[in-house]
């Protein structure tokens, strides 16, 4: 199942409990969520999440323990996104928004660092992405993205060259 | 401007432009060249329009530029052309031919130099000897950047052995 940017972790979360489970219904305000923990592989799960109920909105007391998989940073895209331009002026907010929208992750997910801005059109600037500990949805390595900016508008041959008349050529001696 | 024969005929264009747009610095790396096309009633009266398309990622950008220039004409690319060149017996048509460019300043690259002609004298019957002589004509290779074609006008020279009266 794919992960909808447009909700929260623990959304998504149920979402996955409730795709595997049809017909049963889970609302976030009837459990609490323990933090993910990574589990020896078992084939594509990689990860267990203990959810406990919340007496009297529906469930009885008790646990349950959901094994899933937690994605890599890079694994949401069919082409890896090593690179994501920004605009000139963008401060490190700014330029985390856009990668975190080039990528398809959400952002209350991961942890940014080693900020570096691009100076120019030829020399980019980077940040690192690292899943929270403590992300529902992520796992695994920082990832390292290249931030670029755009090349410089080239001027046109008509803004440059004003004289087209060029007359011609001279016999020679 | 003086055709520099050395140079490419994209070269040769570039340095015509760059001459008329003074601090400009084109280089043929930057533009392609479309195919020059004679032009009549211009109101600088140049004979030819071409458009210079930039190449993305190399300074310029946007729309293909159309500029004016006049082509030279076979007869005019020389002040005072040589009344006759004189060829050893047996020289190759390359040799002659580079001899011809040379002697009338043009690039043998954009200017066809008798072609048909220099075939034929590999032909014993057309090549001169003793004192013969045969006629070399210089025009324009169609689509030339820097000459006009055959139909516009040509030049005419002698080709002649060094027994030829007068060519020593």
């Amino acid at each position: 199942m794919q992960i909808n940017v447009a909700k929260t972790a623990q959304e998504n979360l149920i979402d996955l409990i409730i795709d595997a489970n049809p017909g049963k219904s889970l609302a976030a305000n009837q459990f609490t969520a323990a933090a993910p923990a990574a589990i020896t592989p078992v084939g594509e799960l990689n990860s267990s999440i203990v959810l406990s109920a919340v007496v009297g909105q529906g469930y009885g007391a008790g646990d349950v323990t959901f094994r899933y998989t937690r994605l890599a940073l890079t694994s949401g895209k069919a082409v890896p996104v090593t690179s994501v331009q920004v605009a000139e002026g963008d401060d490190q907010a700014a330029s985390l928004a856009k990668v975190i929208t080039a990528l398809g992750i959400l952002a209350s997910e991961v942890d940014a660092s080693d900020y570096a801005a691009p100076t120019d059109d030829t020399t980019p600037g980077m940040i690192t992405l690292t899943p929270k500990a403590s992300s529902v949805l992520y796992v695994g390595d920082e990832v390292v993205i290249e931030l670029t900016l755009p090349a410089e508008a080239e001027p046109t041959l008509a803004e440059t060259f004003t004289v087209t008349d060029l007359n011609g050529f001279d016999a020679a001696q | 401007m003086v055709i520099d024969r050395t140079l490419s005929g994209p070269e040769v264009l570039v340095a015509l432009i760059n001459s008329r747009n003074p601090g400009k610095n084109l280089t043929v790396d930057q533009v392609t060249f479309g195919t020059p096309t004679p032009i009549q009633d211009h109101p600088s009266e140049e004979n030819t329009s071409i458009l210079v398309y930039p190449v993305t990622g190399k300074g310029y950008g946007g729309d293909p530029e159309e500029f004016y220039y006049s082509r030279m004409i076979g007869n005019q690319v020389k002040q005072n052309p040589p009344a006759f060149i004189v060829i050893e017996n047996g020289e190759d048509g390359v040799s002659i031919r580079n001899k011809v460019a040379v002697a009338f300043n043009v690039n043998p690259d954009e200017m066809l130099i008798s072609d048909a002609m220099l075939t034929d004298i590999a032909d014993s019957q057309y090549r001169p000897s003793g004192q013969g002589t045969t006629t070399c004509v210089l025009s324009g290779k169609p689509g030339s950047l820097l000459y006009l074609d055959f139909n516009s006008g040509y030049q005419l020279v002698d080709l002649v052995t060094p027994e030829y009266p007068g060519a020593q």
